[in-house]
């Protein structure tokens, strides 16, 4: 056999499209999201598919995602994983920019430019957000691993535009390992929220709250 | 901190300690330099060109290619190469000076590719993947031809094409790479590499093109 039907063999064999990990199960997964959103002329839509893949392809029970109004303050606009009742309190919450910002009320930590952890530990919330909370009942269970995820713990990754303005974020909470994210989690969620950032920009404040 | 709640600095510690220190493993690296080269493009004022320049240096840097094309649509409907990293000074010149029809872009037949990966094609030097007289495209023509001695090795010849789609699943340019460091066949996981980089490229070129 000359070696070159060897080599048209160990290209159709060794490198056909079936993901053959994780890793190429979430590429194959934002390729498929990219391809979609080129397309999709609806920010709502765009939102709502981001968020179904993060949730879909990583370990986050609850994620949602955030938006800069016309009017300069943030409100959801997508979530998965809250009860209606608790979804409804979510989608009232207002924030300013200043608010976002504010380590007073909300205690994080910045482990990059654009994620920061807010733990449980900091009552990283106002005492009326309790209720947007998926088990409010449990937000003042102790951690008993430094790794551990609780109640109460949430992470919010930047979306921001092409001036490099924040005009959003993914919020995700409540690990199904009850573990905190890997950080090969953390930086495929930064990923998606640049060119999630890139992609509605210039449309995002058309999307209606809640 | 002056006011409200104090901070749990033992938790914080390990916060940084988990995400922002200690060496990265190759799929965080990639990840990272991805999104920084999106960050990087972002509001600097860049060009069609100059994008597509930087595209070019991140994919020969995070790939084992030597030689990166990049061409795109233009106004006139027609395909060229617009940004070339790896090439001599004679194989860049002849690429400029090609166009391509979008009926040519849809055209499998010459050289009749393998199918590869999501959206890949591998163009094998034994199918001779060029019209007579664009031998010159190559950095050494001299070597076209040779036949390939073991199945893994990647010859002169020999390229990745991945196509850049835009709405309506239009083709708007494409991403070329050949010659690997080693001679070898190149590793599944960066081809995918330069799959999942080139979707992402798409969608900030689809709004330029």
């Amino acid at each position: 056999m000359s070696a070159v039907i060897e080599t048209e063999r160990i290209l159709r064999e060794e490198y056909s499209g079936s993901p053959k990990d994780q890793n190429e199960n979430i590429m194959s997964a934002v390729i498929s999201l990219a391809s979609r959103s080129i397309s999709e002329e609806s920010v709502e839509n765009i939102l709502r598919d981001a968020l179904r893949n993060v949730h879909r392809l990583f370990d986050f029970q609850d994620v949602a995602i955030a938006l800069k109004d016309r009017d300069g303050m943030f409100r959801y606009k997508v979530q998965l994983g809250l009860s209606a009742e608790a979804e409804k309190k979510y989608f009232e919450i207002v924030y300013s920019p200043e608010d976002l910002f504010d380590d007073t009320y909300f205690p994080s930590t910045a482990v990059s430019e654009v994620t920061r952890f807010y733990m449980s530990e900091n009552a990283p919330y106002k005492s009326d957000e309790v209720g947007s909370y998926g088990r409010p009942m449990h937000i003042a269970d102790k951690r008993m691993m430094a790794n551990d995820m609780v109640e109460g713990d949430y992470i919010d990754i930047y979306i921001r535009d092409w001036k490099n303005e924040v005009i959003g974020y993914f919020e995700l909470a409540a690990t199904r390992s009850k573990k905190l994210p890997t950080r090969d989690t953390i930086r495929w969620v930064e990923l998606i929220a640049t060119l999630l950032g890139m992609l509605i920009s210039k449309r995002a404040t058309e999307v209606k709250g809640g | 901190m002056t006011e409200g709640k104090a901070k749990d600095a033992g938790q914080e510690k390990f916060l940084m300690r988990m995400y922002s220190s200690g060496s990265e493993t190759e799929d965080e690296e990639f990840l990272g330099g991805t999104r920084a080269f999106f960050e990087r493009i972002k509001g600097q004022g860049e060009t069609l060109e100059s994008i597509l320049h930087e595209a070019a240096v991140y994919i020969e840097a995070f790939s084992q290619f030597k030689e990166v094309a990049m061409g795109v649509r233009g106004r006139d409907g027609t395909y060229r190469y617009s940004a070339l990293v790896g090439f001599n000074r004679e194989a860049e010149a002849a690429r400029r000076n090609i166009s391509f029809t979008s009926r040519d872009m849809k055209d499998l037949a010459m050289g009749r590719p393998i199918r590869i990966c999501r959206i890949s094609q591998f163009y094998l030097s034994e199918r001779k993947p060029y019209l007579p007289g664009q031998e010159n495209t190559f950095n050494h023509p001299n070597l076209l031809g040779i036949p390939r001695q073991r199945p893994d090795e990647m010859v002169e010849g020999d390229f990745v094409e991945v196509s850049l789609i835009g709405k309506n699943k239009e083709i708007i340019g494409w991403i070329e790479v050949s010659g690997t460091m080693m001679g070898k066949l190149p590793k599944r996981a960066i081809l995918i590499q330069i799959e999942f980089f080139a979707s992402c490229l798409s969608l900030v070129l689809s709004n330029m093109l």
